[in-house]
Protein backbone atom coordinates (compact mmCIF):
# COMPACT_ATOMS: atom_id res chain seq x y z
CA UNK A 1 0.00 0.00 0.00
CA UNK A 2 1.40 3.43 -0.89
CA UNK A 3 2.21 5.89 1.88
CA UNK A 4 -0.69 8.24 1.11
CA UNK A 5 -3.13 5.35 1.25
CA UNK A 6 -1.70 4.27 4.63
CA UNK A 7 -2.05 7.83 5.93
CA UNK A 8 -5.60 8.09 4.57
CA UNK A 9 -6.69 4.84 6.21
CA UNK A 10 -5.25 5.68 9.63
CA UNK A 11 -6.44 9.28 9.54
CA UNK A 12 -9.94 8.07 8.73
CA UNK A 13 -9.83 5.79 11.74
CA UNK A 14 -8.56 8.58 14.00
CA UNK A 15 -11.04 11.13 12.65
CA UNK A 16 -13.99 8.80 13.17
CA UNK A 17 -13.15 8.98 16.87
CA UNK A 18 -12.86 12.76 16.90
CA UNK A 19 -15.29 14.25 19.40
CA UNK A 20 -15.66 17.55 17.54
CA UNK A 21 -16.77 15.76 14.42
CA UNK A 22 -19.24 13.50 16.17
CA UNK A 23 -20.66 16.20 18.38
CA UNK A 24 -21.45 18.26 15.27
CA UNK A 25 -22.63 15.20 13.33
CA UNK A 26 -24.91 14.14 16.17
CA UNK A 27 -26.38 17.64 16.46
CA UNK A 28 -26.83 17.74 12.68
CA UNK A 29 -28.53 14.33 12.68
CA UNK A 30 -30.93 15.26 15.46
CA UNK A 31 -31.83 18.55 13.78
CA UNK A 32 -32.39 17.02 10.34
CA UNK A 33 -34.50 14.28 11.85
CA UNK A 34 -36.60 16.77 13.79
CA UNK A 35 -36.90 19.13 10.82
CA UNK A 36 -38.06 16.31 8.54
CA UNK A 37 -40.58 15.06 11.07
CA UNK A 38 -42.00 18.55 11.64
CA UNK A 39 -42.12 19.28 7.90
CA UNK A 40 -44.03 16.08 7.22
CA UNK A 41 -46.42 16.54 10.11
CA UNK A 42 -48.47 19.27 8.42
CA UNK A 43 -50.49 19.29 5.23
CA UNK A 44 -49.72 21.73 2.45
CA UNK A 45 -48.97 25.09 4.00
CA UNK A 46 -48.58 28.29 1.96
CA UNK A 47 -48.59 26.18 -1.19
CA UNK A 48 -45.45 24.25 -0.25
CA UNK A 49 -45.40 20.47 -0.35
CA UNK A 50 -44.18 18.67 2.75
CA UNK A 51 -41.09 17.52 0.88
CA UNK A 52 -40.31 21.08 -0.22
CA UNK A 53 -40.54 22.23 3.37
CA UNK A 54 -38.34 19.38 4.54
CA UNK A 55 -35.82 19.98 1.75
CA UNK A 56 -35.64 23.69 2.56
CA UNK A 57 -35.10 22.87 6.22
CA UNK A 58 -32.42 20.29 5.41
CA UNK A 59 -30.64 22.78 3.17
CA UNK A 60 -30.67 25.43 5.88
CA UNK A 61 -29.30 22.97 8.42
CA UNK A 62 -26.66 21.69 6.01
CA UNK A 63 -25.51 25.23 5.27
CA UNK A 64 -24.82 25.63 8.98
CA UNK A 65 -23.54 22.24 10.05
CA UNK A 66 -21.71 20.64 7.12
CA UNK A 67 -19.20 23.48 6.57
CA UNK A 68 -18.65 23.64 10.30
CA UNK A 69 -17.78 19.94 10.39
CA UNK A 70 -15.33 20.21 7.49
CA UNK A 71 -13.75 23.48 8.57
CA UNK A 72 -13.31 22.56 12.23
CA UNK A 73 -12.04 19.04 11.63
CA UNK A 74 -9.61 20.22 8.97
CA UNK A 75 -8.42 23.28 10.87
CA UNK A 76 -7.72 21.35 14.06
CA UNK A 77 -6.05 18.37 12.43
CA UNK A 78 -2.57 19.51 11.42
CA UNK A 79 -2.43 22.48 13.80
CA UNK A 80 -3.21 20.17 16.71
CA UNK A 81 -0.54 17.75 15.64
CA UNK A 82 1.94 20.58 15.22
CA UNK A 83 1.17 21.70 18.77
CA UNK A 84 1.38 18.22 20.29
CA UNK A 85 4.47 17.11 18.38
CA UNK A 86 2.62 14.41 16.45
CA UNK A 87 3.40 16.16 13.18
CA UNK A 88 7.13 15.70 13.79
CA UNK A 89 6.53 12.01 14.34
CA UNK A 90 4.77 11.73 10.97
CA UNK A 91 7.19 13.96 9.07
CA UNK A 92 10.10 11.88 10.32
CA UNK A 93 8.65 8.79 8.64
CA UNK A 94 9.67 7.89 5.10
CA UNK A 95 6.75 9.64 3.45
CA UNK A 96 6.84 12.80 1.35
CA UNK A 97 4.93 15.89 2.39
CA UNK A 98 2.71 15.78 -0.66
CA UNK A 99 1.76 12.16 0.02
CA UNK A 100 1.15 12.96 3.67
CA UNK A 101 -1.09 15.93 2.89
CA UNK A 102 -3.07 14.18 0.16
CA UNK A 103 -3.48 11.11 2.36
CA UNK A 104 -4.75 13.27 5.19
CA UNK A 105 -7.25 14.99 2.95
CA UNK A 106 -8.59 11.69 1.64
CA UNK A 107 -8.86 10.17 5.12
CA UNK A 108 -10.58 13.21 6.57
CA UNK A 109 -12.78 13.53 3.49
CA UNK A 110 -14.05 10.01 4.10
CA UNK A 111 -14.71 10.90 7.75
CA UNK A 112 -16.60 14.13 6.94
CA UNK A 113 -18.60 12.31 4.26
CA UNK A 114 -19.49 9.56 6.74
CA UNK A 115 -20.59 12.15 9.28
CA UNK A 116 -22.66 14.01 6.67
CA UNK A 117 -24.35 10.85 5.43
CA UNK A 118 -25.08 9.66 8.94
CA UNK A 119 -26.62 13.07 9.65
CA UNK A 120 -28.93 12.63 6.65
CA UNK A 121 -29.72 8.99 7.46
CA UNK A 122 -32.53 9.56 9.94
CA UNK A 123 -34.07 12.32 7.85
CA UNK A 124 -34.00 10.07 4.79
CA UNK A 125 -35.86 7.32 6.58
CA UNK A 126 -38.48 9.75 7.90
CA UNK A 127 -38.97 11.30 4.46
CA UNK A 128 -39.20 7.92 2.76
CA UNK A 129 -41.78 6.81 5.28
CA UNK A 130 -43.80 10.01 5.26
CA UNK A 131 -43.48 11.30 1.69
CA UNK A 132 -42.77 8.13 -0.24
CA UNK A 133 -39.80 7.37 -2.41
CA UNK A 134 -40.83 9.30 -5.52
CA UNK A 135 -38.69 12.26 -4.36
CA UNK A 136 -35.75 10.00 -3.55
CA UNK A 137 -33.59 11.40 -6.40
CA UNK A 138 -34.11 14.92 -5.04
CA UNK A 139 -33.11 13.77 -1.58
CA UNK A 140 -30.00 12.03 -2.94
CA UNK A 141 -29.13 15.23 -4.80
CA UNK A 142 -29.18 17.04 -1.47
CA UNK A 143 -26.89 14.42 0.03
CA UNK A 144 -24.51 14.65 -2.92
CA UNK A 145 -24.40 18.44 -2.74
CA UNK A 146 -23.81 18.32 1.00
CA UNK A 147 -20.96 15.89 0.41
CA UNK A 148 -19.38 18.33 -2.04
CA UNK A 149 -19.88 21.16 0.43
CA UNK A 150 -18.22 19.05 3.12
CA UNK A 151 -15.23 18.40 0.88
CA UNK A 152 -14.88 22.08 -0.03
CA UNK A 153 -15.04 23.07 3.65
CA UNK A 154 -12.57 20.39 4.66
CA UNK A 155 -10.14 21.47 1.99
CA UNK A 156 -10.30 25.08 3.25
CA UNK A 157 -10.07 23.91 6.87
CA UNK A 158 -7.02 21.78 6.15
CA UNK A 159 -5.36 24.71 4.39
CA UNK A 160 -5.99 26.81 7.52
CA UNK A 161 -4.47 24.01 9.56
CA UNK A 162 -1.37 23.89 7.36
CA UNK A 163 -0.69 27.52 8.25
CA UNK A 164 -1.93 27.70 11.86
CA UNK A 165 0.69 27.22 14.55
CA UNK A 166 -1.74 26.20 17.30
CA UNK A 167 -5.13 24.53 17.65
CA UNK A 168 -6.56 27.74 19.06
CA UNK A 169 -5.54 29.77 16.05
CA UNK A 170 -6.75 27.06 13.70
CA UNK A 171 -10.13 26.91 15.39
CA UNK A 172 -10.45 30.70 15.48
CA UNK A 173 -9.65 31.00 11.78
CA UNK A 174 -12.09 28.18 10.94
CA UNK A 175 -14.94 29.82 12.85
CA UNK A 176 -14.19 33.19 11.30
CA UNK A 177 -14.20 31.61 7.84
CA UNK A 178 -17.51 29.91 8.57
CA UNK A 179 -19.03 33.14 9.83
CA UNK A 180 -17.76 34.98 6.75
CA UNK A 181 -19.26 32.46 4.36
CA UNK A 182 -22.48 31.92 6.29
CA UNK A 183 -23.35 35.52 7.03
CA UNK A 184 -20.98 38.26 6.07
CA UNK A 185 -20.45 37.43 2.39
CA UNK A 186 -24.17 37.41 1.59
CA UNK A 187 -24.68 40.64 3.50
CA UNK A 188 -21.68 42.16 1.76
CA UNK A 189 -22.96 41.16 -1.68
CA UNK A 190 -26.39 42.52 -0.83
CA UNK A 191 -24.94 45.80 0.41
CA UNK A 192 -22.67 46.08 -2.63
CA UNK A 193 -25.57 45.38 -4.94
CA UNK A 194 -27.64 48.12 -3.35
CA UNK A 195 -24.86 50.66 -3.03
CA UNK A 196 -23.17 50.12 -6.37
CA UNK A 197 -26.24 49.08 -8.39
CA UNK A 198 -24.36 46.05 -9.68
CA UNK A 199 -25.56 44.40 -12.87
CA UNK A 200 -27.43 41.17 -12.25
CA UNK A 201 -24.73 39.03 -13.87
CA UNK A 202 -22.08 40.41 -11.49
CA UNK A 203 -24.40 39.88 -8.56
CA UNK A 204 -24.89 36.27 -9.63
CA UNK A 205 -21.16 35.67 -9.93
CA UNK A 206 -20.46 37.26 -6.54
CA UNK A 207 -23.17 35.20 -4.86
CA UNK A 208 -22.10 31.97 -6.56
CA UNK A 209 -18.48 32.48 -5.53
CA UNK A 210 -19.54 31.84 -1.94
CA UNK A 211 -19.60 28.04 -1.59
CA UNK A 212 -22.48 28.19 0.88
CA UNK A 213 -24.61 30.28 -1.46
CA UNK A 214 -23.66 28.01 -4.36
CA UNK A 215 -24.77 25.02 -2.31
CA UNK A 216 -28.04 26.65 -1.28
CA UNK A 217 -28.98 27.76 -4.80
CA UNK A 218 -27.94 24.45 -6.41
CA UNK A 219 -29.95 22.55 -3.83
CA UNK A 220 -33.10 24.60 -4.12
CA UNK A 221 -32.93 24.84 -7.91
CA UNK A 222 -33.13 21.10 -8.30
CA UNK A 223 -35.05 19.96 -5.24
CA UNK A 224 -37.85 22.43 -4.79
CA UNK A 225 -40.72 22.86 -7.15
CA UNK A 226 -41.41 26.24 -5.60
CA UNK A 227 -39.44 29.01 -7.41
CA UNK A 228 -40.11 31.54 -4.63
CA UNK A 229 -37.82 29.59 -2.32
CA UNK A 230 -34.88 30.26 -4.64
CA UNK A 231 -34.69 33.95 -3.89
CA UNK A 232 -33.79 36.61 -6.47
CA UNK A 233 -30.25 35.38 -7.19
CA UNK A 234 -31.38 31.77 -7.51
CA UNK A 235 -34.23 32.72 -9.81
CA UNK A 236 -31.80 34.73 -11.90
CA UNK A 237 -29.42 31.75 -12.09
CA UNK A 238 -32.16 29.39 -13.19
CA UNK A 239 -33.41 31.96 -15.65
CA UNK A 240 -29.96 32.36 -17.21
CA UNK A 241 -28.60 28.82 -16.99
CA UNK A 242 -31.63 26.59 -16.58
CA UNK A 243 -32.01 24.12 -13.72
CA UNK A 244 -29.40 21.65 -14.99
CA UNK A 245 -26.96 24.37 -15.98
CA UNK A 246 -27.31 26.02 -12.58
CA UNK A 247 -26.78 22.74 -10.76
CA UNK A 248 -23.74 21.75 -12.84
CA UNK A 249 -22.18 25.21 -12.63
CA UNK A 250 -22.61 25.47 -8.88
CA UNK A 251 -21.30 21.93 -8.35
CA UNK A 252 -18.31 23.17 -10.31
CA UNK A 253 -17.98 26.06 -7.85
CA UNK A 254 -17.86 23.60 -4.92
CA UNK A 255 -15.31 21.42 -6.71
CA UNK A 256 -13.25 24.50 -7.54
CA UNK A 257 -13.21 25.47 -3.85
CA UNK A 258 -12.08 21.94 -3.00
CA UNK A 259 -9.28 22.04 -5.56
CA UNK A 260 -8.21 25.57 -4.62
CA UNK A 261 -8.16 24.74 -0.90
CA UNK A 262 -6.11 21.63 -1.57
CA UNK A 263 -3.64 23.48 -3.79
CA UNK A 264 -3.16 26.35 -1.34
CA UNK A 265 -2.96 24.05 1.68
CA UNK A 266 -0.49 21.76 -0.04
CA UNK A 267 1.69 24.71 -0.96
CA UNK A 268 1.63 26.00 2.62
CA UNK A 269 2.27 22.54 4.05
CA UNK A 270 5.20 21.83 1.77
CA UNK A 271 6.77 25.27 2.20
CA UNK A 272 5.72 26.03 5.75
CA UNK A 273 8.79 24.64 7.44
CA UNK A 274 10.19 25.73 10.77
CA UNK A 275 12.29 24.35 13.62
CA UNK B 1 27.38 7.69 8.44
CA UNK B 2 25.91 11.11 8.87
CA UNK B 3 27.63 14.32 7.85
CA UNK B 4 26.82 18.01 8.04
CA UNK B 5 29.00 20.12 5.77
CA UNK B 6 28.94 23.87 6.16
CA UNK B 7 25.34 23.74 7.26
CA UNK B 8 23.53 26.93 8.13
CA UNK B 9 19.92 27.04 9.33
CA UNK B 10 17.89 30.22 9.54
CA UNK B 11 14.62 30.55 11.39
CA UNK B 12 12.50 33.69 11.27
CA UNK B 13 15.42 35.72 10.05
CA UNK B 14 17.81 34.49 12.73
CA UNK B 15 20.75 32.18 12.19
CA UNK B 16 20.25 29.22 14.55
CA UNK B 17 22.98 26.99 13.09
CA UNK B 18 26.00 28.68 11.58
CA UNK B 19 28.31 26.97 9.12
CA UNK B 20 28.52 23.72 11.08
CA UNK B 21 30.61 20.86 9.74
CA UNK B 22 30.38 17.62 11.64
CA UNK B 23 30.86 14.03 10.59
CA UNK B 24 29.71 10.99 12.51
CA UNK B 25 31.21 7.81 11.05
CA UNK B 26 29.17 4.61 10.81
CA UNK B 27 28.74 2.97 14.20
CA UNK B 28 29.89 5.99 16.21
CA UNK B 29 27.81 7.49 19.01
CA UNK B 30 27.89 11.20 19.59
CA UNK B 31 26.35 13.34 22.30
CA UNK B 32 25.42 16.76 20.95
CA UNK B 33 25.25 18.96 24.03
CA UNK B 34 24.72 22.61 24.73
CA UNK B 35 22.39 25.12 26.30
CA UNK B 36 18.87 25.74 25.02
CA UNK B 37 18.93 27.53 21.70
CA UNK B 38 22.37 26.23 20.80
CA UNK B 39 21.06 24.72 17.57
CA UNK B 40 20.97 21.03 18.54
CA UNK B 41 17.38 20.39 17.48
CA UNK B 42 17.80 22.32 14.23
CA UNK B 43 20.86 20.27 13.35
CA UNK B 44 18.97 17.01 13.91
CA UNK B 45 15.91 18.22 12.02
CA UNK B 46 18.07 19.22 9.07
CA UNK B 47 19.19 15.59 8.82
CA UNK B 48 15.55 14.59 8.32
CA UNK B 49 14.80 17.29 5.81
CA UNK B 50 12.30 18.89 8.18
CA UNK B 51 13.77 22.37 7.92
CA UNK B 52 15.41 24.33 5.14
CA UNK B 53 19.17 24.71 5.32
CA UNK B 54 22.13 25.71 3.25
CA UNK B 55 25.14 23.46 2.90
CA UNK B 56 25.08 19.68 2.62
CA UNK B 57 23.64 17.02 4.89
CA UNK B 58 24.38 13.40 4.08
CA UNK B 59 22.67 10.45 5.73
CA UNK B 60 24.10 7.11 4.67
CA UNK B 61 25.43 8.75 1.54
CA UNK B 62 22.04 10.25 0.62
CA UNK B 63 21.88 14.03 0.26
CA UNK B 64 18.90 14.89 2.39
CA UNK B 65 17.68 17.81 0.31
CA UNK B 66 17.73 15.71 -2.84
CA UNK B 67 15.88 12.70 -1.41
CA UNK B 68 14.48 13.32 2.08
CA UNK B 69 12.30 10.20 2.00
CA UNK B 70 15.30 7.93 1.30
CA UNK B 71 17.24 9.69 4.06
CA UNK B 72 14.37 9.28 6.55
CA UNK B 73 14.11 5.60 5.68
CA UNK B 74 17.56 5.17 7.25
CA UNK B 75 16.80 7.16 10.39
CA UNK B 76 15.02 6.38 13.62
CA UNK B 77 14.12 9.69 15.26
CA UNK B 78 12.92 10.59 18.73
CA UNK B 79 11.81 14.25 18.65
CA UNK B 80 12.12 16.57 21.60
CA UNK B 81 8.38 17.24 21.74
CA UNK B 82 7.05 13.74 21.40
CA UNK B 83 3.46 13.39 20.26
CA UNK B 84 1.50 10.86 18.28
CA UNK B 85 -1.59 11.04 16.11
CA UNK B 86 -4.54 11.64 18.43
CA UNK B 87 -7.42 9.24 18.98
CA UNK B 88 -5.27 6.19 18.22
CA UNK B 89 -4.20 3.59 20.75
CA UNK B 90 -0.54 2.87 21.42
CA UNK B 91 -0.81 -0.38 19.44
CA UNK B 92 -2.42 1.45 16.53
CA UNK B 93 0.31 4.10 16.51
CA UNK B 94 2.91 1.34 16.28
CA UNK B 95 1.00 -0.41 13.47
CA UNK B 96 0.62 2.94 11.65
CA UNK B 97 4.36 3.61 11.86
CA UNK B 98 5.13 0.05 10.77
CA UNK B 99 2.94 0.40 7.69
CA UNK B 100 4.57 3.73 6.83
CA UNK B 101 7.92 1.95 6.91
CA UNK B 102 6.50 -0.90 4.81
CA UNK B 103 6.85 -3.32 7.72
CA UNK B 104 4.22 -5.92 8.56
CA UNK B 105 1.99 -4.50 11.32
CA UNK B 106 2.91 -6.31 14.51
CA UNK B 107 2.77 -3.94 17.49
CA UNK B 108 3.27 -6.46 20.31
CA UNK B 109 7.08 -6.82 20.16
CA UNK B 110 7.57 -3.05 19.89
CA UNK B 111 5.27 -2.37 22.83
CA UNK B 112 6.96 -5.13 24.80
CA UNK B 113 10.39 -3.60 24.15
CA UNK B 114 9.09 -0.29 25.48
CA UNK B 115 7.68 -1.94 28.59
CA UNK B 116 4.18 -1.03 27.40
CA UNK B 117 2.91 -4.54 26.69
CA UNK B 118 -0.14 -4.03 28.89
CA UNK B 119 -0.88 -0.51 27.63
CA UNK B 120 -1.40 -1.26 23.94
CA UNK B 121 -5.14 -0.54 24.04
CA UNK B 122 -4.75 2.80 25.77
CA UNK B 123 -5.14 5.89 23.65
CA UNK B 124 -1.90 7.82 23.34
CA UNK B 125 -3.43 10.77 25.21
CA UNK B 126 -3.77 8.49 28.24
CA UNK B 127 -0.08 7.56 28.37
CA UNK B 128 2.25 9.38 30.76
CA UNK B 129 5.18 11.47 29.49
CA UNK B 130 7.61 8.70 30.41
CA UNK B 131 5.52 6.07 28.63
CA UNK B 132 5.37 8.23 25.51
CA UNK B 133 9.14 8.67 25.62
CA UNK B 134 9.64 4.91 25.86
CA UNK B 135 7.20 4.37 23.02
CA UNK B 136 9.06 6.95 20.94
CA UNK B 137 12.39 5.25 21.55
CA UNK B 138 10.91 1.86 20.65
CA UNK B 139 9.35 3.28 17.47
CA UNK B 140 12.67 4.81 16.45
CA UNK B 141 14.23 1.36 16.42
CA UNK B 142 11.57 -0.19 14.22
CA UNK B 143 12.93 -1.67 11.03
CA UNK B 144 16.44 -1.55 12.47
CA UNK B 145 17.48 1.79 10.92
CA UNK B 146 21.26 2.30 10.73
CA UNK B 147 21.02 5.86 12.12
CA UNK B 148 19.37 6.99 15.36
CA UNK B 149 18.72 10.65 16.13
CA UNK B 150 17.50 11.28 19.66
CA UNK B 151 16.49 14.78 20.71
CA UNK B 152 16.48 15.27 24.49
CA UNK B 153 15.53 11.62 25.00
CA UNK B 154 15.71 11.86 28.79
CA UNK B 155 13.08 14.59 29.13
CA UNK B 156 9.95 13.37 30.95
CA UNK B 157 11.87 10.32 32.18
CA UNK B 158 12.33 9.68 35.89
CA UNK B 159 15.58 8.32 37.34
CA UNK B 160 14.65 4.75 36.39
CA UNK B 161 13.71 5.87 32.91
CA UNK B 162 17.01 7.67 32.47
CA UNK B 163 18.90 4.61 33.63
CA UNK B 164 16.84 2.49 31.20
CA UNK B 165 17.70 4.82 28.35
CA UNK B 166 21.41 4.92 29.13
CA UNK B 167 21.46 1.13 29.38
CA UNK B 168 19.55 0.85 26.11
CA UNK B 169 22.09 3.13 24.43
CA UNK B 170 24.93 1.05 25.81
CA UNK B 171 23.40 -2.08 24.29
CA UNK B 172 22.64 -0.42 20.95
CA UNK B 173 25.77 -1.25 19.02
CA UNK B 174 26.65 -0.97 15.36
CA UNK B 175 24.42 2.06 14.78
CA UNK B 176 25.30 5.64 14.12
CA UNK B 177 23.74 7.53 17.00
CA UNK B 178 23.44 11.25 17.67
CA UNK B 179 21.90 12.24 21.00
CA UNK B 180 21.05 15.90 21.56
CA UNK B 181 20.80 16.90 25.18
CA UNK B 182 21.23 19.99 27.31
CA UNK B 183 22.73 17.80 30.03
CA UNK B 184 25.05 14.83 29.93
CA UNK B 185 23.09 12.71 32.43
CA UNK B 186 25.53 9.84 32.12
CA UNK B 187 25.61 9.96 28.34
CA UNK B 188 29.39 10.38 28.45
CA UNK B 189 29.56 6.77 29.63
CA UNK B 190 27.83 5.38 26.54
CA UNK B 191 28.92 7.66 23.68
CA UNK B 192 32.20 7.92 21.84
CA UNK B 193 32.29 11.69 21.37
CA UNK B 194 30.83 14.74 22.98
CA UNK B 195 30.23 17.77 20.77
CA UNK B 196 29.37 21.06 22.44
CA UNK B 197 27.21 23.40 20.40
CA UNK B 198 27.02 27.01 21.44
CA UNK B 199 25.39 29.86 19.57
CA UNK B 200 24.77 27.61 16.57
CA UNK B 201 28.41 26.64 16.22
CA UNK B 202 30.57 23.72 17.27
CA UNK B 203 32.42 25.01 20.33
CA UNK B 204 34.10 21.77 21.45
CA UNK B 205 34.47 18.26 20.05
CA UNK B 206 36.11 15.85 22.48
CA UNK B 207 36.37 12.10 23.00
CA UNK B 208 33.86 11.07 25.65
CA UNK B 209 36.48 9.25 27.69
CA UNK B 210 37.93 12.60 28.70
CA UNK B 211 34.71 13.40 30.50
CA UNK B 212 34.26 10.08 32.24
CA UNK B 213 36.66 11.05 34.99
CA UNK B 214 34.57 14.07 35.91
CA UNK B 215 32.30 13.20 38.78
CA UNK B 216 30.90 16.25 40.48
CA UNK B 217 27.53 17.82 41.01
CA UNK B 218 26.25 21.28 41.68
CA UNK B 219 24.38 21.79 44.92
CA UNK B 220 22.39 24.96 45.55
CA UNK B 221 21.62 25.63 49.21
CA UNK B 222 19.03 28.23 50.11
CA UNK B 223 20.91 29.63 53.12
CA UNK B 224 24.60 29.73 54.09
CA UNK B 225 26.00 26.68 55.84
CA UNK B 226 28.90 26.38 58.24
CA UNK B 227 31.90 24.22 57.59
CA UNK B 228 32.09 22.65 54.15
CA UNK B 229 33.30 19.07 53.78
CA UNK B 230 36.70 18.59 52.19
CA UNK B 231 36.81 18.96 48.42
CA UNK B 232 33.65 21.07 48.27
CA UNK B 233 34.07 24.47 46.64
CA UNK B 234 31.80 27.50 46.65
CA UNK B 235 31.16 28.40 43.01
CA UNK B 236 29.06 31.46 43.70
CA UNK B 237 26.73 33.10 46.18
CA UNK B 238 23.62 34.62 44.73
CA UNK B 239 20.67 36.17 46.60
CA UNK B 240 21.75 34.40 49.76
CA UNK B 241 21.96 31.00 48.04
CA UNK B 242 25.21 29.09 47.87
CA UNK B 243 26.20 27.30 44.69
CA UNK B 244 28.55 24.47 45.60
CA UNK B 245 30.73 22.18 43.54
CA UNK B 246 30.50 18.81 45.23
CA UNK B 247 32.42 15.66 44.22
CA UNK B 248 30.06 12.70 43.85
CA UNK B 249 31.50 10.87 46.86
CA UNK B 250 31.02 13.91 49.11
CA UNK B 251 27.33 14.43 48.31
CA UNK B 252 26.03 12.46 51.30
CA UNK B 253 28.19 14.48 53.71
CA UNK B 254 27.05 17.75 52.19
CA UNK B 255 23.40 16.78 52.46
CA UNK B 256 23.93 15.87 56.11
CA UNK B 257 25.45 19.30 56.77
CA UNK B 258 22.64 21.00 54.87
CA UNK B 259 20.07 19.30 57.06
CA UNK B 260 16.58 20.79 56.70
CA UNK B 261 17.62 23.76 54.58
CA UNK B 262 16.12 23.95 51.07
CA UNK B 263 18.51 22.32 48.62
CA UNK B 264 18.71 21.54 44.92
CA UNK B 265 21.14 19.06 43.37
CA UNK B 266 21.84 19.00 39.67
CA UNK B 267 24.40 17.98 37.17
CA UNK B 268 26.62 20.86 36.03
CA UNK B 269 25.85 22.11 32.53
CA UNK B 270 27.94 20.33 29.90
CA UNK B 271 29.64 23.54 28.86
CA UNK B 272 31.00 23.95 32.39
CA UNK B 273 32.20 20.36 32.50
CA UNK B 274 33.91 20.74 29.15
CA UNK B 275 35.48 24.04 30.19
CA UNK B 276 36.87 22.38 33.30
CA UNK B 277 38.17 19.38 31.41
CA UNK B 278 39.67 21.32 28.54
CA UNK B 279 40.85 24.24 30.60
Amino acid sequence: MTAWAVVARWDLRAALRDRWLWTLAAAFGVMTLAASAVALSGLRVLGLSSFDRAAAALLSLSVLFVPLMGLVLGALWISGERESGALDFLLAQPVGRVGLYVGRFLGLAAAVTSATWSGYGGAGLVLAWGAGTDRLPAFLWLVLLSTLLGLASLSVGLAISAAATTRGRGLGAALLTWLTFALLTDLGVLAAALALRLPSAVLLILAAANPLSAFRIAGLAVVTRTPELLGPVGMLAVDRLGVVGTAVTLCGVLLAWTAAGLAVGLRWFVRGLGP
Amino acid sequence: MIAWRQVTVRYRGQVVVQNVSLEVPTGQRVALVGPNGAGKTSLLRSALGLIPYTGTVLVGGVEVRRDPVAARRQVGYVPQLLGFPPNLTAAEVVAFAQELRALPPDPAPVLGAAGLGSHGEKRVQELSGGMLRRLGVALAQMGDPPVLLLDEPTSFLDWDGEAWLVEWLRETTGKTVVVASHQLRGLERVVDRVVLLDGGQVARDVPAERLRSVHWLEVVVGTPIGTLPEGVQVLATQNGAWHLRVPDHRLREVLEVVGERPVRVHEPPPERILREVLG
